[in-house]
């Protein structure tokens, strides 16, 4: 009822000098009355509308907007110009709201994924390093079937070490396996290995690379013909050709020990040719585990 | 007694008519709801945070209610009184708005950073790996 009068009054007040001026325009044409904040609220609206956040997220302002650009636009044509500018601001102002509106649910909607990413992201690195787990879990598998097989094949070359020095015809001894080369392997009174020797020097070669860990002593003797010290120094020698045959065919020289006995240690008779000859050799003595060969001294005492 | 009869319904209509034109045309009540609505609207828009995140709007809203309640109590007044209250109400509809939408725009920003910053380290603990 008071809305009604409010609006009668208003009516009249605006319909006063706009039936003025239109009867001074009227004349020449009817020129529509153009409102320009109704053109900005409709284009405002219009914007509003394109805005897919807002399209997607915020119909009911959108809605609203429309409705009050409509009272605008119903204000227009009964020419009440204060309700045409208010209803355009509240028009244009809702079509703000609707964007705001879009951008916050499309803000929010970003959000949700993310945290879904997050998530999927967190799951991807456990599983990955689950598995990365589970890869080094199987390569400690991998080295231990390596150390194994690694265990087998020096299994398989210590019985074939111990073939070969069989065939060797190594004796066993307090000290370790000893090999006898005998003096036919020498010239007389020379240190240099005979032709003969090299078949021997290469099956023992090849029986010390089958043991790698074991350490050998090579030893040198004489018959007791001939000054002392020159006995000492020709075991020695001889034994020390031992060692560099050895190493000439990919012994280790760390592994190898020299020692020059002289006429010490017969093993046979030095009253006969036979037992000169029989003393008249070099011993190589491979030891039984990894454990360093004890001297020879220390035995005796 | 016929008179009497006749100028008691004749006079309360007087009165009424009377009252009807003294408050049509001068007493018009002002618009207390929308002025209530308008209160509360801005109340909503501080507490999204307008007053940091969209001052201009939140400050429209709040000058449009003081000059709506400050509007002298006449049908110009009430009128008036309503339009700015209305727009008062949709000014910190603006504001409330558009702080949330800072908010979560901002919040989402900072997922994003916290994203990348996650892609970057699990791709090296994968090439780690």
């Amino acid at each position: 009822m008071n809305t009604i009068s409010i609006r009668g009054c208003d009516l009249l007040a605006r319909l006063v000098p706009i039936a003025a001026w239109v009867g001074l325009v009227a004349g020449c044409a009817s020129a529509p009355v153009s409102y320009p904040e109704l053109d900005q609220a409709r284009a405002e609206v219009a914007a509003a509308r394109s805005s897919p956040d807002a399209a997607r997220y915020a119909q009911l302002e959108l809605q609203k907007a429309d409705d009050l650009l409509h009272s605008a636009d119903a204000a227009a044509r009964a020419h009440q110009a204060g309700e045409v500018a208010h209803e355009a601001y509240l028009a244009s102002q809702t079509s703000k709201v609707a964007l705001a509106v879009g951008a916050d649910k499309a803000a929010q909607a970003h959000i949700a994924q993310g945290d879904a990413e997050r998530a999927r992201i967190q799951l991807a690195a456990r599983t990955r390093e689950a598995e990365s787990a589970t890869a080094r879990a199987d390569s400690a598998t991998a080295r231990a079937e390596t150390a194994e097989s690694a265990a087998r094949d020096a299994q398989a070359g210590e019985e074939r070490f111990e073939q070969e020095l069989a065939n060797l015809q190594a004796q066993k001894s307090a000290r370790g396996l000893v090999i006898t080369l005998r003096d036919v392997l020498f010239a007389t009174g020379r240190a240099e290995l005979q032709p003969g020797a090299e078949l021997t020097l290469d099956k023992l070669a090849a029986a010390l690379k089958d043991a790698p860990d074991r350490a050998v002593d090579v030893d040198g003797f004489t018959d007791i013909v001939g000054g002392e010290e020159y006995n000492l120094i020709l075991s020695q020698r001889r034994a020390e050709a031992v060692r560099t045959a050895l190493m000439a065919r990919g012994i280790d020289s760390a592994r190898i020990t020299v020692h020059g006995y002289g006429k010490d240690y017969p093993v046979a008779t030095n009253e006969t040719e036979a037992g000169r000859q029989l003393n008249r050799r070099v011993e190589i003595v491979v030891a039984d585990g990894n454990g360093a060969i004890p001297p020879r001294q220390a035995l005796n005492q | 007694m016929h008179s009497t009869r006749l100028i008691r319904p004749l006079s309360i209509g007087a009165v009424v008519g009377l009252s009807a034109l003294v408050i049509g045309c001068a007493t018009t009540p002002m618009p207390v709801d929308r002025i209530a609505l308008a209160h509360a609207e801005i109340q909503r828009a501080e507490r999204a945070g307008a007053d940091e995140l969209a001052p201009v709007p939140l400050q429209a809203a709040r000058e449009k209610l003081a000059a709506a309640e400050a509007s002298p109590h006449s049908a110009d007044g009430a009128l008036a009184a309503r339009r700015l209250a209305d727009e008062a109400e949709v000014d910190a509809r603006v504001a409330e708005a558009s702080a949330q939408a800072a908010q979560s725009e901002r919040a989402a920003a900072e997922l994003d950073k916290s994203l990348d910053a996650l892609r970057t380290e699990t791709s090296r603990s994968a090439v780690n790996n």
